[in-house]
């Protein structure tokens, strides 16, 4: 057990160090603007003063390396600097819609997950036939499809046209189906295709001839390389997840959902970059724990991997 | 013993799931990719949108910029066969023209990504040591953003338009790159011409550029050719956001931001635009599969 | 006569792909009856897994097999079982022990819950009892502590123990028919004795047939009460194990016994077979074996005609598929042919 730990301590310092990267690149961000960034975020209208006192308050009069570090210590103190758009505190703003985020997330990988699975299983039991041709092709469209038009269209069609749940907004629970299913998707896309080449692979193993050969039900067999071909499917949840966040910025902006991703558009359209940092960070954040969750799921679903 | 895989050597070969090379000749290739229903059907429609685009100008006499309120929001029509937008412009004609951007932007934001993604990727791998390490952290904190984050961030500092726009969904997939042409090198490394080469006393980078490199040229292409579908969906979904290529211009994401204001009496608006990013993906993805199975044998049945 | 437990007629087998078909197995026929030790020898391709496997409906489903011919175990045709039947007869009246134990086993679920698995597949039992009897087993097979083993997972296992595991879940049901698919030589040496000791008495317990495919001939003239030699998916002789060992009267079964290490004497070498087994599917015309045999001496019946089983003599359980036959019974030229090889 305490090698587990230390396996645990080992990946939170490799995130935390991907992480202060992170930092360093949102700081230098700011820094890149073109022209004089503390003018560029106070906006054009913005009288000289108003200039000089964004940049005194981000900090910007100071080298990069200082403004790294100062950064770093606030975030230590739970302090991401102050939105320039609304002036309130960015770790608030983003406290506030983080858990919208999180929830369509976490929705939208459970579908991915359940439905890629089933339909990679289902392709992969009756190879060549016409289920698998017909999965394949549910895949293939599924990594093609820009999710925002597939949200609009789900609007048009449920929403507009059938008025079975709500344009928009997150006030009902029947409000989630669309954005969750528009999220899920590509990761539903993602994880059939990659079910289905393990799965293919498992079913021929010699451990699933064994198990035929003692005289059970087919989908018992089918099982056995199921179990066996979810360290792979993990794997890519695990990659995915990246991608489910990159889409969640585009379905909260279709939906008008209020999470972070939304924020994250606003706050690019009004320039507001201690907000934009923010975010930014909050959203590679969420991927490495979730990498790191999914390495930890690892040695509960195959008891030969050793973490430590 | 079959010990399993270590978490990060499953990781790493899944990101370079590299299709294998064989060295069956170049017509049996070609006859498994045309055996391959679905990649000719990518190959088709990729074909009819790049034919549409170069000779827009041909096909239709409609001008995709030119403004006229009194025949706006036109449902499909013979006339308009895709019918007009709120500003009375021929859906059709806007998404002939837009393809040029959308195929352009793909084409060469892959571009950008494989010249800095691969060299990158192949020293890595190959060199090894200290330098891999650095160019594998710097990768590691790239890909902690996704491509589209990433490039909405470059976006959100260098500003919209068609030219960064490119370069921002190319730089969004360099990580991918770097990972593939990484694992590339590292196989090949093992390979016995290269250590034929080493003895021979070959320098690194010549050996890099006349056997890894060459050796490595298959699965870039395949790779290259998956990836021109997910540049075009960054670069479309910016346009959706409206951070993309600026308007009046028809990229075909740009129409979709600007036809979802009227979902609720146009809805044909944004039909057509997007079934046209949703066509051109799936176009490169299916030939990308095909390519793929056609390189790598250990997919064929 | 008792009535045999397993009867193959005529079985071929052919795996198409989309270029060429492969017949791997071509007109198979033998029995094997209760009690007995049937050992099935040849090289690697020489049909004799994909025989059995084929038999058990077990072969891998990615490529396109057809199947013709009977099986019969029990008197019920394998090869026309349906789905349910199959269920019913795998692992309660026959059972496969397979090649490598290494792969046989699945490597995320415990030992007991895969023994459970067999013993629930054909009754019902409650929980206790399926655990107390998977550790009988485990005990049976002799495993060194049968309590601990049962909640162990396979990779925490030796090679050896891992057979032994195969062994016992393949016993699990008293099967009447038990395959065992070259059971030793993924292990040491030293454990495979102690295996084929286990396999034996599991056998002698139940009085149950066995079928060993193996392409050793040592632990056949140990175990095997008849043996039956395949090559390029053909039965080219049959018998006895003694007549076969003392008496052989087809070349490459000459061939095969002249390729054993000779232990004492100065002559500790192998001498293989020249030439390799054929491309399933380019098998040469006539007998199958021609191109290599050292007593065609290039006459034409041999590249043009293919020969029949035929029994030698008075002796019918002894039989045969070679042209020359005949030849052979003087067995100076066994050693003639032995020579040969060694010059080769």
């Amino acid at each position: 057990m305490s090698g587990l730990i230390a396996y645990i301590v080992r990946r939170l310092v490799t995130g935390v160090i991907t992480l202060v990267g992170v930092v360093a690149v949102v700081v230098l961000m700011v820094q890149a603007l073109p022209g004089d960034p503390a003018r560029v975020i106070a906006g054009i209208q913005a009288t000289p003063q108003q200039v000089a006192k964004v940049r005194h308050t981000m900090g910007l009069d100071e080298p990069v390396t200082v403004q790294f570090w100062r950064y770093l210590e606030n975030l230590l103190h739970g302090n991401l600097g102050i939105s320039a758009r609304t002036g309130d505190p960015v770790s608030s703003l983003i406290g506030t819609r983080l858990p919208y985020t999180v929830e369509l997330a976490i929705l939208g990988t459970v579908f991915g997950v359940i439905f890629g699975i089933a339909l990679g299983v289902l392709a992969a039991t009756h190879k060549g036939k016409i289920t698998d041709a017909l999965a394949s092709m549910v895949g293939v469209a599924g990594v093609s499809m820009p999710v925002y038009w597939l949200g609009i269209l789900l609007i048009v069609v449920f929403a507009v046209d059938l008025k079975l749940v709500p344009v928009s907004g997150a006030a009902t629970l029947s409000s989630l189906i669309l954005p969750s299913v528009t999220l899920g998707v590509f990761s539903m896309a993602v994880v059939s295709r990659m079910t289905r080449a393990t799965m293919l692979d498992t079913l021929d193993q010699d451990y699933v001839r064994t198990v035929r050969a003692k005289g059970v039900a087919e989908r018992v067999a089918v099982r056995h390389a199921l179990r066996n071909a979810f360290i792979p499917i993990l794997t890519v949840i695990g990659l995915q997840f990246g991608t489910l966040l990159g889409g969640a910025v585009l379905t909260e902006t279709v939906f008008s959902w209020p999470g972070i991703g939304q924020l994250l558009v606003a706050s690019i359209s009004s320039r507001d970059f201690p907000a934009v940092q923010g975010i930014v960070l909050t959203f590679a954040a969420m991927f490495v724990i979730v990498n790191i969750i999914t390495d930890l799921l690892y040695s509960v679903v195959d008891p030969r991997v050793r973490l430590y | 013993m079959n010990q399993p895989p270590s978490p990060d050597a499953m990781l790493e070969s899944l990101q370079t799931a590299a299709p294998r090379v064989d060295g069956s000749p170049f017509s049996s290739r070609l006859r498994t990719f045309a055996g391959n229903k679905a990649a000719l059907v990518g190959l088709v429609i990729l074909l009819i949108f790049v034919i549409l685009a170069v000779f827009a100008p041909l096909l239709t006499s409609q001008d995709p910029t030119g403004q006229n309120l009194a025949a706006a929001f036109q449902p499909p029509s013979a006339k308009h066969w895709l019918g007009t937008d709120d500003l009375g412009r021929d859906i059709l004609a806007r998404i002939m023209y837009g393809g040029r951007y959308t195929l352009l932007i793909g084409l060469v934001a892959v571009s950008i990504a494989t010249i800095i993604g691969v060299p990158l990727g192949l020293i890595s791998g190959y060199l090894g040591g200290v330098t891999d390490t650095i160019i594998q952290r710097i990768t590691d904190i790239m890909l902690s953003f996704n491509p589209f984050l990433l490039a909405l961030m470059l976006v959100a500092v260098f500003g919209a338009g068609a030219k960064s726009v490119t370069i921002a969904a190319g730089i969004g997939v360099i990580p991918q790159f770097i990972r593939l042409a990484r694992g590339q090198a590292l196989s090949i490394r093992e390979e016995v011409y290269v250590e034929a080469a080493v003895a021979f006393g070959e320098k690194p980078m010549a050996i890099l550029r006349r056997h890894v490199m060459r050796n490595s040229l298959a699965p870039i292409i395949v790779y290259a050719t998956l990836n021109i579908g997910l540049t075009i969906l960054v670069a479309a979904g910016l346009g959706f956001l409206g951070l993309g290529v600026q308007p009046p211009a028809p990229e075909w994401g740009t129409m979709l931001g600007e036809a979802r204001s009227y979902i609720f009496h146009a809805s044909y608006q944004m039909t057509f635009p997007g079934l046209a990013i949703f066509l051109a993906v799936l176009s490169f993805n299916l030939l990308g599969d095909g390519l793929r199975d056609a390189v790598d044998p250990s997919l064929r049945d | 006569m008792t009535e045999p437990l397993l009867s193959i007629e005529d079985l071929t087998v052919t795996f198409r792909t989309r270029s060429e078909s492969v017949r791997a197995v071509d007109g198979v026929s033998f029995e094997v009856y209760p009690g007995e030790t049937v050992g099935v020898v040849g090289e690697s391709g020489s049909g004799k897994s994909v025989t059995m496997l084929s038999m058990l409906r077990l072969l891998p489903r990615t490529s396109r097999v057809i199947t013709s011919g009977r099986a019969l175990l029990n008197g019920k045709d394998m090869l026309r079982a349906s789905r349910r039947e199959l269920r019913r007869i795998r692992g309660r009246e026959v059972a496969l022990i397979p090649q490598d134990p290494m792969t046989c086993l699945d490597p995320v679920l415990r030992i007991g819950g895969q023994l459970g698995e067999a013993l629930r597949a054909h009754s019902s039992v409650s929980r206790d009892e399926q655990r107390k009897r998977a550790v009988e087993l485990l005990a049976s097979v002799g495993l060194p502590q049968p309590d601990r083993q049962y909640g162990q997972f396979p990779h925490e296992l030796s090679g050896g123990m891992r057979q032994r595991v195969m062994i016992a879940m393949g016993m699990a049901n008293n099967p009447s028919l038990l395959i065992a698919d070259e059971p030793t030589t993924a292990l040491d040496v030293t454990i495979q004795a102690q295996v084929m000791d286990i396999l034996r008495e599991a056998q002698a317990e139940t009085q149950a047939g066995l079928v060993l495919i193996t392409h050793d001939l040592g632990l056949i003239a140990e175990m095997a009460d008849r043996v039956v030699v395949m090559y390029a998916g053909h039965v080219v002789e049959t018998g006895e194990v003694n007549a076969i060992f003392a008496k052989p009267r087809h070349p490459y079964t000459v061939g095969l016994l002249g390729s054993l290490p000779q232990t004492g004497g100065d002559q500790d070498w192998l001498r293989p077979i020249p030439g390799s087994p054929p491309d399933l599917a380019r098998i040469p015309t006539g007998c199958p074996f021609h191109p290599r045999c050292l007593h065609s001496h290039g006459r034409e019946i041999c590249r043009t005609q293919l020969p029949q089983l035929t029994p030698i003599g008075s002796d019918s359980t002894h039989r045969t598929a070679c042209h020359f036959s005949d030849e052979l019974a003087d067995e100076s030229i066994h050693g003639l042919l032995t020579v040969a090889q060694e010059i080769q």
